[in-house]
């Protein structure tokens, strides 16, 4: 579906260079639900900007490629290297943007939005009353009520709006969906009720699915793979259920940890510190100076992403001999 | 008998929504009934989804709406009516709050510490610069931030979890014996979110500060309160110690609350209802969660539900309730 | 793109740079009150003892441009000051307190707006004949120049005082005042700044057609004024150029100049915040 190969995605300032992704090599597998995972800063949303071929200045790739693989209208693959991106948008690759709350036109009602959506060569477009039949429809799938689409965007609440924007991305049925913190600062009947949308319509129409979250949480319930993300880099990459019951990573570790549960009353310790300035990056490992187990080794050399087992890849000097911590503790 | 800190009687604050002609009538609050003692710092959280009243419910407890009906007492001493009430340098030296967005909660013109500077000297903690600067740096340095770091820099150059920090100093300043935290961990990552929740409990211990903690996030509700209110669609569903509400919940909302806490190491596996349009559940007549709830019967569609006390401190508002307890 | 605003800033403050020097520095020169009629020898063309030539009035063309200028400045800039200054107080108090002082003090701005301020300046002015000093000229423009940026002041105050950040300061134990200041200013003050530079244009402008069209203070020499008198001794059909010529031109080159510094100033300001 789409391989990107060392990829450098900079926001580049006549003042400062941002290196918010630097290099960066992953495959994304038709059909899957992959999660990138990570702290605010750590470049996932970025990452996936670049997935989608939204650059705006400042923000250019300044090396390495991404090429998507979409099944044309006749079936067969067509690839397309990333400057070309527009052209397939919406309509073979969707994007929900963060903060997506204020995504939609205020002065425009919530159905008119949906018939804005469909490209002009379309058919459909030609043919209202067959095209808001088929988006009611649409609506009762993702278990929206029908009214929503006389409102305009106001008049709705974050999570109603929220559950209407995951519908306008999808509704002509990309082949990639990329889902940037879809259900931050909504609540978790919500944020269920979005993940259990974007699950349903993965599992039905067969659509690559990459969501972006910093809630560990939410890759456990949906994710089939996740990607960590820290300070630019992958850190870790391998199965969800593997990544959580043996992170290979002393960062996952963490992340995992610091998770609050409901119903263990222990003490919950966050992450000390903060990310590496991504202006200036540090010579070695990124994570060395927050990490309990770092070594001189680390704080010398960038560790590259090795693989542990067939599936899963982690970026640490320490790997082969593995940390603890995970959902065994 | 001693006051209780905060008490809260029949409250509701009611909204007109829509146009001029046809416009609704929201009950954003309605009728919640809440009490903090006095005796020990307590942290009360009050839980709800977006459109539950919780934030509304924090803004008039702070003065920044009035109610429609009904009063709230600080320490016995009324917050709204024109006799007998606070002045507001006595309030501010009382309640003071927390932001849930902190890059929003200072002016991106001014440098933090100006505000900081502010509140010692206009609420009469220190009396000149100097004396300020040194209450300062101990607040500071009590959540973990030395002043020599804060001093002179602007909201943008700190990161959202140091910032909400300063934010938690500024309203610690003048030794408030209430705080009130809107959604103070839910701008942040949720692996920061426990470095600003321990940070509650700290300083309820240390300085004897009681906090109400508005927000959406169980699990660090779970972690960090003595008691729990669940609120939906203006009203509390459902009162009680946060251990026994949110291990046995009783009222069916709770429970829908708890199942959708992505959990990890257990796997959602049903589906669930999702909320219809805002104004038409909050104009239900009868329970207003009956529409969603698996045990809704037809007097919750008719009726509205009585509080019901289950003892222990427990308070739940439904039908399915009063039954066993009848 | 970082040239482009750079050069319309340095041109347009080039020009008011030249002008403010021709209008407060200049004048200190001039040999003897320029406004005094048949000092020098009438409708002489330029030279080099009278740079813009002669008057029909006997008056040096050139310093009485300088007076000229000097006084529309000083009406342009007073007017500008006070009605940003009164503007901007009365806007932000009303956005910000609400409630009855914001009903009383909108309904003072909208009042002021409505009113057609051309025929009450021509009465005004007609009042004062021959007796108003360009103080009170420009005092009389203020008047109708405040309730543009209180309306907008008031309109930034509105949507600002919901934010967190008025409320921390509330917290921090500020005064409404300090808070109108020191919060709420400071999100409007490069519009304010803008505005400012165009109440000067409007201003110089007012003060002039009043001048042509002989409601002005006629003794005092003002841009408009200058054209007023070149215009009663037809200077157009009599071809004296530099008489009519110099205060027209000298207005245009004072607009374009005032135009290209606000403008200037607002991109770099753009630019300033990353876009």
């Amino acid at each position: 579906m789409q391989a990107i190969r060392d990829l450098q995605a900079h926001y580049v300032t006549p003042t400062v260079t941002v290196r918010a992704v630097d290099g960066v090599s992953l495959d994304v597998r038709e059909g899957e639900i992959l999660g990138i995972a990570g702290e605010s800063g750590c470049g996932k949303s970025t990452l996936v900007k670049a997935m989608y071929g939204y650059l705006p200045t400042p923000l250019t790739i300044a090396g390495g490629s991404i090429s998507t693989t979409v099944r044309g209208p006749d079936g067969k693959p067509v690839t397309i290297e990333s400057p070309d991106m527009r052209s397939i948008w919406w309509k073979h690759i969707s994007y929900i943007p963060q903060g997506s709350m204020s995504v939609l036109n205020p002065v425009v009602r919530v159905e008119n939005q949906f018939y804005d959506a469909v490209p002009k060569s379309d058919p459909r477009r030609r043919d209202r009353k067959a095209l808001r039949e088929q988006l009611v429809q649409y609506l009762r799938e993702l278990d929206l009520p029908a009214t929503v689409l006389k409102a305009y965007p106001h008049q709705l609440s974050g999570g109603m709006r929220q559950r209407v924007i995951v519908a306008l991305a999808t509704f002509l049925h990309p082949q990639l969906v990329l889902a940037d913190e879809p259900t931050t600062a909504l609540d978790v009947v919500v944020q269920r009720g979005i993940l259990a949308m974007l699950t349903r319509l993965q599992k039905k129409m067969g659509n690559t699915l990459v969501i972006v979250s910093h809630d560990m949480g939410v890759h456990y319930q949906v994710t089939h793979r996740m990607a960590i993300m820290y300070a630019g880099k992958i850190v870790e990459l391998g199965p969800t259920e593997q990544v959580f019951t043996n992170p290979r990573h002393p960062y996952t570790a963490m992340l995992i940890r610091s998770l609050p549960r409901v119903g263990q009353a222990g003490l919950r310790e966050g992450i000390p510190g903060s990310p590496p300035s991504l202006i200036t990056p540090p010579e070695g490992c990124r994570f060395a100076e927050r990490c309990p187990h770092a070594t001189a080794l680390c704080r010398e050399r960038v560790p590259d992403l090795i693989d542990v087992n067939e599936t899963h890849q982690v970026a640490c000097h320490l790997a082969p001999a593995g940390i603890a911590g995970g959902l065994a503790e | 008998m001693s006051n209780n800190l905060l008490e809260i009687r029949n409250l509701t604050k009611v909204f007109k929504t829509g146009g001029l002609v046809f416009g609704t009538r929201l009950a954003a609050v309605d009728n919640v009934s809440l009490a903090v003692a006095a005796d020990r710092p307590a942290i009360l959280s009050i839980v709800g989804e977006s459109g539950s009243g919780k934030t509304t419910l924090a803004r008039i407890l702070l003065r920044l709406q009035e109610p429609t009906s009904g009063e709230v007492q600080l320490d016995g001493k009324p917050l709204f009516g024109r006799k007998g009430t606070f002045a507001d340098t006595e309030f501010r030296r009382f309640v003071q709050p927390v932001f849930q967005n902190p890059f929003e909660a200072f002016s991106p013109h001014k440098t933090v510490d100006s505000y900081l500077y502010a509140t010692a000297m206009n609420l009469g903690v220190a009396g000149t610069r100097d004396e300020a600067t040194k209450v300062i740096g101990d607040i500071l340095a009590s959540v973990g931030l030395d002043l020599g770091k804060v001093c002179g820099k602007y909201p943008h150059q700190f990161s959202g979890g140091e910032l909400q920090r300063v934010s938690i100093a500024r309203a610690l300043i003048p030794r408030p014996r209430l705080i009130i935290a809107d959604e103070p961990v839910s701008a942040l990552d949720a692996s920061l979110r426990m470095n600003v929740v321990n940070q509650f409990l700290d300083l309820k211990r240390q300085f004897g500060v009681s906090f109400v903690y508005v927000t959406h996030d169980l699990s660090t509700a779970y972690y960090v309160s003595d008691y729990i209110a669940i609120m939906f669609r203006g009203q509390v569903v459902e009162f009680g110690p946060a251990g026994q509400v949110l291990t046995a919940p009783s009222h069916p909302y709770t429970q829908l609350l708890m199942d959708c806490v992505p959990k990890v190491g257990q796997k959602w596996d049903t589906e669930i209802d999702l909320p219809d349009v805002e104004t038409v559940e909050f104009a239900a007549t009868g329970c207003k969660f009956a529409s969603r709830c698996q045990c809704a019967r037809d007097v919750c569609r008719k009726q509205r539900p009585p509080m019901v006390e289950l003892g222990d401190d427990r308070r739940v508002l439904c039908f399915k309730a009063s039954d066993f307890t009848a | 793109m970082k040239r482009k605003h750079n050069s319309r800033l340095l041109a347009g403050f080039a020009l008011v740079s030249l002008f403010a020097l021709l209008g407060f520095v200049v004048p200190f020169f001039s040999p003897e009150d320029p406004r005094v009629w048949n000092t020098v020898p009438r409708n002489l063309p330029a030279s080099a003892a009278h740079l813009l030539g002669t008057t029909s009035l006997g008056q040096d063309t050139f310093w009485f441009l300088t007076w000229a200028i000097r006084n529309s400045l000083i009406i342009g800039l007073i007017t500008a000051v006070l009605a940003t200054v009164i503007g901007l107080v009365v806007g932000l108090t009303a956005g910000f307190r609400g409630g009855t002082i914001d009903r009383v003090l909108t309904l003072l701005m909208d009042s002021f707006i409505v009113i057609p301020s051309l025929p009450i300046l021509i009465l005004l002015a007609s009042l004062m004949k021959g007796r108003a000093s360009i103080i009170l000229v420009a005092g009389v423009l203020v008047i109708f120049n405040w309730p543009w940026p209180a309306r907008q002041a008031r309109a930034s105050a509105l949507s600002l005082r919901e934010r967190d950040f008025v409320h921390t300061a509330w917290f921090s134990g500020e005064s409404p005042l300090k808070i109108t200041m020191r919060e709420l200013l400071p999100f409007i003050s490069s519009w304010a700044l803008g505005n400012l530079i165009n109440t000067v244009l409007v201003a110089v402008a007012t003060e002039g057609a009043l001048a042509v069209i002989g409601v002005s203070n006629q003794a005092q020499a003002t841009l408009g004024t200058m054209i007023f008198w070149a215009m009663q001794h037809q200077a157009l059909l009599a071809e004296r150029w530099l008489w009519i010529g110099s205060p027209v031109v000298a207005i245009m080159l004072l607009f374009i100049g005032l135009f290209l510094t606000q403008t200037g100033l607002s991109q770099y300001s753009a630019t300033k915040r990353g876009r």
